[in-house]
Order: C-alpha cells, then structure tokens, then sequence
C-alpha cells in the first residue's frame, strides 16, 4: 500500500483497468471502496485489479467474489440474470447480502473451490433466486473457479455462468409433455393409434383403440396394423395413405366399420380423426388415428334423432300453437305452423330469442312467466289470457289458454321451456258476445212491457223476472228470485202448468193459451186470474234448452168484462127467446083464434048468404022493395064472406120451414098466369115475363104473392090502353141492399119488379097501401077487400125479404120485391 | 038414376034443410037421408036400418068426426063399397088430402051461396 497521495494521473492510472466497461465500470468506480474492507482501488492487489479488469470488460456474463466478505463484482453482461427489482446494484456488497436467499445452496460450492482450488461446473442447474421481484426459477448453467491473489493464495471465485432456463424448461416440458401423452394416450376412452409409414407399423397404441377391434395393446405394438384386421385395410389405408403423404387431416363421423375378431365380427359407428403424425423436425413420418366409439351413441343418437323426428313432426303438424324454447335466453328452436301464424311470422324466428321475435310482450309479465319456468320446473298454465300481438303493424288483442312446461335435457337439467296454447280469442269474443246478449236479454225481460220471466233448469227456478209478472204474481221480487217457480207460488200448482211446462222443457216446442184462467192467492184472497200466454223453450247459442221462458199478457179484465157481458147477452137472448116464444105462442094462439074465427064467423055468412038466396023464390015478382033488400042482404053477405076468407087466409100466412123447397118463379110466373086466363083474355092484356130465379120459398104463398100482384095489375088496368105487366128480377146491387130495408144486409137478394101501366097512385100512399084493410078507392069502384097487398107484404116477410111500391098517379105501379137468393 | 038414396052426415040442420032444398030442386026422385051423428049413421048403416048410394059426409061434429067416420066405413065390408063424398067448410088442405086418403071419392067445400049448392048437386047427380 502506498502512502504517499494520489494525484489526479495516478487516480486515473489507478482506475485504468476499470475505464469504460459500461453501466457496471462506473458503478464500480463510482463505489466508495474507502468503505469497504477492499479499501480503494488503489490499494488492491493486482491479481484483484486484474480480475476485476477482466470481468468488467467481459462481454460473457461474469461474477467475481473477493476477499472474506465475498465482495461481490460483475459486468453488465450478467446484468440481465440480475433482473430488476432485485440484487442490482450488488457491486461492493458482501457475497452473503447479495445472495442470501441462495446461500444455503451456494456457499457449499464456494467453500469448496475456495479450499480445494478445483473449479466447479453445472449444467442446467436450477438455482432460484429473487428477481423482478419474486423468486424465479432459474436453470444455470455456470463454473466456480479459484481465484488467486498476488500471493498465490486463492482469495476469491471467478463465476461464469449463463442461464439455460429456457432450454431447460423447454426440456422439462417436452419431458412432461412427454409423458402427459403417453398417459393420455393410455388412459384416454378414445381409441388412439400411432401408424408409422407406408406399412402402418404400430408405434403407439392404447386399449381403448384395442377394445374398438378386441385385440390386445400387445397383439398391436409393433405390427403391421393391416396384419391385424386386413379385412378393412382397402377401406381405410387408401384415406390414412392421404393424410401421411399430404398432411390434410381427415375426419369422419359416424363412419360404420366391421372387423373380424376370432369366430366373430365386431361392429360399430366411429368419429374418427386421421392427423399426419410428425417427428421433432417437424417431418410427418406416419399417421395418428383417434378413433371416437359412437356405436351407442349412433344407436342413441338414431333414436334419439327418430324421436326427434317424430317430436318435430308431431310438433309441426299439431294443430295448435307450440313452441320450444331453449336455455334462459328462451332461444327460440322449435316453431309449428299454428303458433308462426298466431305470431304472424315466419320460419325466420327459429334461432332468435323469444323477446326478440316479440318485443310486443315486454311489460305483460310473459318474459317472467317464461324465467320462471326455466327456473323452478314448475309449469305454468293460463287460461282465457289476453295477449295483445303485433299483426300486419298493428296491436291486435287475442285471448289464450296457454301453458308453459319446462323442458329437460339428457343431464337431467332444465334445458328449455315447451309453450302450448289455444286460441280461444274468437270463443272469448263469441262468449263475451253471448254474455253481453245474455245481459242484454236480461235487461230486455226486466224492461218489456209484458210480463216476462226465465226459468231455468227442470225445477224451473226463477232466473229473472220483471215487475209486469211480479204483479201478476202478487209476489215480491225477492220472495221468488232464484226459487223453483212451484215453490215461490205454491197456489200455482196442480192447475195442470207443471206438466205444460215440463213439456216445453223437455219437447222444446213452444204452448200457447189464450184467456187461460189460473188460481192464484194474491194480496190476501184467491183470484182467477186470465192470462194470454206463451211458454218457450229458453236456448243457448248451441240449441240446447237451459229452461223456459214465459211471456204473459193478464187479459182479465177483458174476460171478465166479456163474461159479464156473455152473460147479459145470454140474458137477453133468454129473455128474448122467451119473448119470442112469447109471441109466436100468441102469434100461434092469434092465428089459431083468427083461424077459428073466420071459421066459425064463415057459417053463419055462409047461411045468411044462402038463405037469403033460397028467399029469392018467395019474393012477389014485382016487388022491387023485397027483391032490393034481399040484393043489400045477399050483397053483405058476400062481402063478409069474402072478408073472413081473407082473414082466414091471412092468419094463416105461417112461416112453417117444413113447407120451403125449390120453387122456380118462372114455372110459378107460368100457372099464376094460367090461372088468370080468363081475365087477362077478358082485358086483352100482355104479361112479359123475363126468367125468374129458382129459390127458397113456400110455393102457395109464392103463388099467392104473385097472383095478389097480378090480380091488382089487371083490376087496376087503364081501360083506354091495353094493360101491360112486365115481370123482371134481376141481383140486388150492393147499393140497393145497402139502401133498402132488407132484414139482413149480409145476404144476397133477387129484385124482382111486376110492373103495370095501370092507374096507379100517389107515391105518398106508397106504404099505406101495404096496410090491412087499407083501401084507395071505394069499395064501388074497384072490388077488394084491401087485404091483398098486407098479405103480400107478411108472405114477403115470411121470407126474409123486402116490399115496396114505386108509382105515378095516372102511369101504372111498379111493386119490387126483394128476396132472399139460395145459397149454394 | 044413378043414387037413389043419398045420406047426409051433419050436425047442423039448416046445412041439411039448404042440402034438401037444394036436392029437391035439382031431382025430387032421390032419396034424402039426413042423419045428424056420424055415429048413429055408422049403426044404423051397420044394422041395415038405413041405406045409401051416396054419403055426403061433414067433418066437424061432436062425438064422431067425419074423419074417424070415414075411416069405420072402411073397416066394414058391406059398407066399404058406398062412395063418401066429403061436404065440408074446411078448405085446409092438409085435411083434403086425409080424407082422400081415408077413402072419400071427393071435397067439397059447402058453398056460400045457393046458386052454387045446385051446380054442384047437378054435376054430381046428372
């Protein structure tokens, strides 16, 4: 060591051996070694300075312990194996400090090359140690070699070293990768099969692939693997042939393969994938077969796609909506016709989430629904659910019996949810319609102004009743609503209404009555009530009868009123009938006393008449005295004679029915005439007769009728013309029955005329002269007893019929006669 | 002469005493037979007391009617034969067709007057 100062030159001397030398050499110049058990530089021996020298200067990765502390120095070469965060800078320090993690495992080695001067070398030996702030794994690959002082004593470790991490750890994973594989290769349920060139000799072989052909792994290593199962060698070495030569893999599914294995054939589905088998260099020397057993799968897999086939057919061609949706997204994978077209969508929305295809339904709760269901397994099902869908741009409200059910995938757990539905929109529709129409029926009979009331069921309860038939009851609503109708108005019963009603029930067909009287206790006493009614058979919309429904007009009044008045009317025509039997009773006793009279009054006439005339022969011829008074006598006499005949004939004028029959008025016209001969010849008369209708009459008193007309015609006749009689009928119009005094206006009649150019006579007289006894003329002038025309008018009457007399002083008479005309 | 004996059944006399007058004019030759019952005219025909070629016979009398009359002749043989012409005040003709049916050859009805009484006795007789 020197003593005396250093100067600037001899610093700079000094430092020489460490100038340069990158970060390391000023790190290294820059340490206060004065510090240090070292002591400057300048004191070091030259060995150490040399050292130094040369490890800084290195461009190999050098480390240098010196002294008893181990002071440690390196170059930037070895920098790196450092890292940061770590020991650097560790120049100066103390071997120990710097290595303390790693000087249990070092400091055996430095020891031993400190004592023994033999270098040691490693190779790829692992010595961890802190760096970029943790403990690496680090493989080296380094010597240990004295280091000697100037004495020739060894006072330090030369270290050279380089880290062969990489290339270690390369090695120990192809090691593990190594046998990874062949582990994997052994124990892995996949058939795998190493074959090595053109021959397929077998390399690698494991017994999973052995079991695929029932061989051993010793009956495969090593052979010629077409030795083995020849059988299939034309199939399978042309593809393997392929893949070695070109590289391609190759793969296949479900492949079918048959081997003979001893007396029996082995058969199976494989996957199989054919990979060029390459070396380390990268060259492909052979080919690696691994070979997937599919046989169950491809059996499960048959049926299952056989079912899955079925489940879509049946899916796609069921008639209402179903959906399959899988995993929460509810990814829509299976659609039907039915639930597309409820949708209104298409295929399209297979693949798409179910809140995609309808975003419609966001909000309505279905998106949970559907959750739900995935996520508990306990289905859902809805009934009658409105679900207002997008249709042709439009929200369009729909009713749903839908249901969710979740869906199970082969592990057992939920894989998706199965969506079932009905379209019940038009039956909701038709049932709110029909509820509305139901209401609206209701409110129909609570309103109508008849009396109405629904029964239903066979007990007939009272469904609904308004307050018309509630009156007609004499029942309060609340007393009868919702009871059997028979026990709401038990005073209703056994009037026969159990069975009519049980018959519209049961029949359907509808009963009527009009003015059907029923029993009733009402307000306290018994009524009979008339009632015009209908009972119907009450229906749904399909028909069937649910009860019947009866509609009631309460007509008593109106029968009462009708009764009363049938009675009076019964009254009267009792009365009447009693008067007319009265009268015809005194009619008969008038005509019987009438008949008798003029009878009994005829036989004294008669034999004054005839005495008087046997007198004549005891008259003095010559006595004109005598003679005139017997003429008075005989004269009276006649004249009442004729007169009680008449009368006689005229109380004799009966309307006795047994005596009308057929009479033809022309073949009666015809003898009337006949008989009349005589005078009309006497006169010089004409007697035009149109043809008369055939009636119903009493011949004589037709006879008579006519004759009395006739006989008047002609003793009326004016003797300075020639007495003409025109007789015509023809129908009464409408007018004239409307106009004349016929007894009934409903009835047809014959106006017949007997008309003459006679005298005739004041109109004013023209009903007096139908009066008995009534007379015009003096009984001088024109004979007759003035009866014939009352008799006239009673045989007219007689029949039903009409007379009257229309004439001209001075120009002749017309008589009409109306009669009544047969009815066929 | 073609009745010589006539009988007339009638209650009245005058009807009897104009019958005879009359008859007597027309042919005092017959025979008049007045009887004033039908029943004692029936007897004393039966029991041959009286006879008669010609019955004028009346209806209306007491005890026996001309009707009831006629119809007893008829049940006797030997009386049946008589012609009965019925003479009488009825012109009902109900009864006229009776008394034809009951045998009666003809009805006339008693005239009203003399003159009338011989016309028919003539056409009846002559």
């Amino acid at each position: 060591m020197s003593t005396y100062s250093e100067s600037s030159e001899t610093q700079k001397d000094r430092f020489a051996f460490i100038a340069g030398a990158g970060e390391m050499g000023q790190l290294t110049r820059e340490f206060n070694w004065e510090a240090s058990p070292l002591g400057p530089p300048g004191d070091w021996p030259l060995s150490l300075k040399t050292t130094v020298g040369i490890v800084l200067h290195s461009a190999f990765p050098m480390f240098l312990f010196w002294g008893k502390d181990l002071t440690c120095f390196y170059n930037d070469s070895f920098l790196p194996s450092l890292g940061v965060g770590g020991k650097h800078p560790a120049v100066g320090k103390p071997g120990r400090e710097v290595w303390g993690d790693i000087w249990e495992q070092i400091s055996p080695w430095l020891t031993q090359v400190m004592e023994t001067g033999k270098p040691v070398f490693f190779e790829d030996q692992l010595v961890p140690f802190y760096r970029n702030g943790r403990k690496e794994e680090i493989y080296w690959t380094f010597s240990y070699s004295p280091a000697y002082g100037d004495d020739g004593t060894i006072n330090g470790i030369f270290v050279t070293c380089f880290e062969t991490t990489p290339k270690v750890k390369s090695l120990d994973r192809l090691e593990d990768a190594s046998r990874q594989f062949h582990n994997l290769v052994r124990d892995v349920p996949i058939g795998i099969v190493v074959l090595i060139g053109k021959e397929k000799i077998v390399r690698i072989v494991n017994e999973s692939y052995g079991r695929l052909i029932d061989r051993t792994v010793d009956e495969l290593q090593d052979k010629p693997l077409w030795d083995v199962i020849p059988e299939v060698a034309a199939e399978f070495d042309p593809m393997l042939e392929g893949v070695r030569l070109t590289g391609n893999p190759v793969y296949l599914y479900d492949h079918p393969y048959t081997v003979n294995a001893g007396d029996k054939q082995i058969s199976g589905f494989l996957n199989v994938v054919y990979q060029p088998f390459r070396e380390a260099d990268g060259t492909i020397t052979g080919v690696m077969a691994l070979c997937q057993d599919v046989t169950v799968q491809m059996r499960d897999h048959k049926k299952v796609k056989e079912s899955e086939l079925r489940v879509r057919s049946i899916v796609e061609s069921a008639p209402f909506p179903i959906g399959v949706y899988t995993g929460r997204e509810m990814r829509i994978e299976l659609v039907n016709r039915s639930i597309m077209d409820v949708w209104g969508k298409g295929y399209d929305v297979v693949g798409r989430n179910y809140a995609e295809v309808l975003p419609e339904l966001e909000g309505t709760g279905i998106y949970q629904q559907l959750d739900s269901v995935f996520t508990t397994g306990i289905p859902i099902h809805f009934r009658n659910q409105r679900v207002d869908l997008m249709v042709d741009g439009q929200l369009q409200p729909f009713y749903f019996n839908y249901s969710f059910t979740p869906l199970y995938g082969p592990d057992g757990n939920i894989s998706g949810v199965m969506n079932t539905a009905a379209d019940v929109t038009d039956l909701h529709l038709a049932k709110q319609k029909i509820e509305q129409s139901e209401k609206n029926f209701r409110n129909m009979v609570l309103q109508a102004p008849v009396a109405m009331c629904i029964l239903l069921g066979p007990d007939h309860i009272i469904e609904v009743v308004n307050s018309d038939m509630l009156e007609i009851w004499g029942k309060a609503h609340e007393h009868v609503i919702g009871r059997p109708v028979f026990d709401a108005l038990p005073d209703a019963k056994e009037q026969g209404l159990e069975l009519l009603m049980k018959q519209v029930y049961e029949t359907g067909e509808s009963f009527a009555a009009t003015e059907h009287p029923v029993q009733l206790f009402r307000n306290g006493q018994w009524d009979t009530v008339y009632q015009n009614f209908v009972y119907d058979a009450y229906r749904d919309s399909d028909g069937t009868i649910l009860g019947v429904l009866a509609i009631s007009v309460n007509v008593t009044p109106q029968v009462l009123a009708r009764l009363q008045i049938e009675e009076i009317v019964t009254q009267r025509t009792h009365e009447l009938a009693e008067a007319n039997e009265n009268l015809s009773r005194s009619n008969e006793e008038l005509a019987q006393f009438a008949y008798i009279a003029s009878h009994d009054l005829q036989e004294p006439a008669r034999k004054v008449s005839t005495y008087s005339q046997m007198l004549e022969e005891y008259i003095k011829p010559g006595d004109e005295r005598a003679s005139g008074y017997l003429e008075k006598i005989q004269n009276a006499a006649d004249r009442m004679l004729v007169l009680i005949r008449d009368v006689l004939a005229y109380s004799q004028l009966t309307r006795d029915a047994t005596t009308v029959t057929d009479v033809s008025l022309s073949k009666l016209m015809e003898e009337v005439v006949g008989d009349f001969e005589l005078l009309i010849e006497q006169k010089q008369a004409v007697v035009n007769c149109s043809p008369l209708p055939v009636i119903r009459a009493i011949p004589l008193q037709m006879s008579q009728l006519f004759g009395n007309l006739v006989s008047n015609s002609l003793k009326f006749s004016d003797g300075r013309r020639t007495p003409v009689i025109t007789i015509k009928a023809t129908p009464a119009t409408p007018e004239e029955i409307k106009a004349l005094a016929v007894p009934d206006k409903n009835k047809a009649y014959h106006h017949i005329t007997v008309a003459d150019n006679g005298i005739g006579f004041a109109q004013e007289y023209g009903e007096q002269i139908f009066n008995i006894f009534q007379r015009l003329h003096g009984k001088k002038a024109y004979e007759g007893t003035g009866i014939g025309l009352a008799t006239c008018r009673k045989i007219v009457q007689n029949h039903g019929g009409h007379i009257y007399a229309s004439s001209v002083k001075g120009e002749g008479a017309t008589f009409h006669i109306l009669l009544p005309a047969r009815t066929e | 002469m073609r009745y010589p004996r006539i009988m007339h059944v009638d209650d009245d006399d005058d009807d009897q005493e104009i019958f005879q007058t009359a008859l007597q004019q027309v042919n005092p030759s017959v025979d008049y037979v007045p009887v004033n019952s039908a029943l004692a005219a029936l007897d004393q025909l039966l029991n041959k007391e009286l006879e008669a070629d010609l019955i004028f016979l009346d209806l209306n009398m007491p005890e026996m009617n001309g009707q009831q009359f006629l119809t007893e002749i008829r049940k006797h043989e030997q009386l049946r034969g008589i012609p009965v012409i019925v003479f009488s005040t009825s012109s009902h003709i109900p009864t006229i067709e009776l008394v034809k049916e009951l045998g009666a050859r003809d009805f006339i009805t008693k005239p009203a007057n003399f003159k009338e009484m011989i016309q028919i006795l003539k056409s009846i007789l002559l």
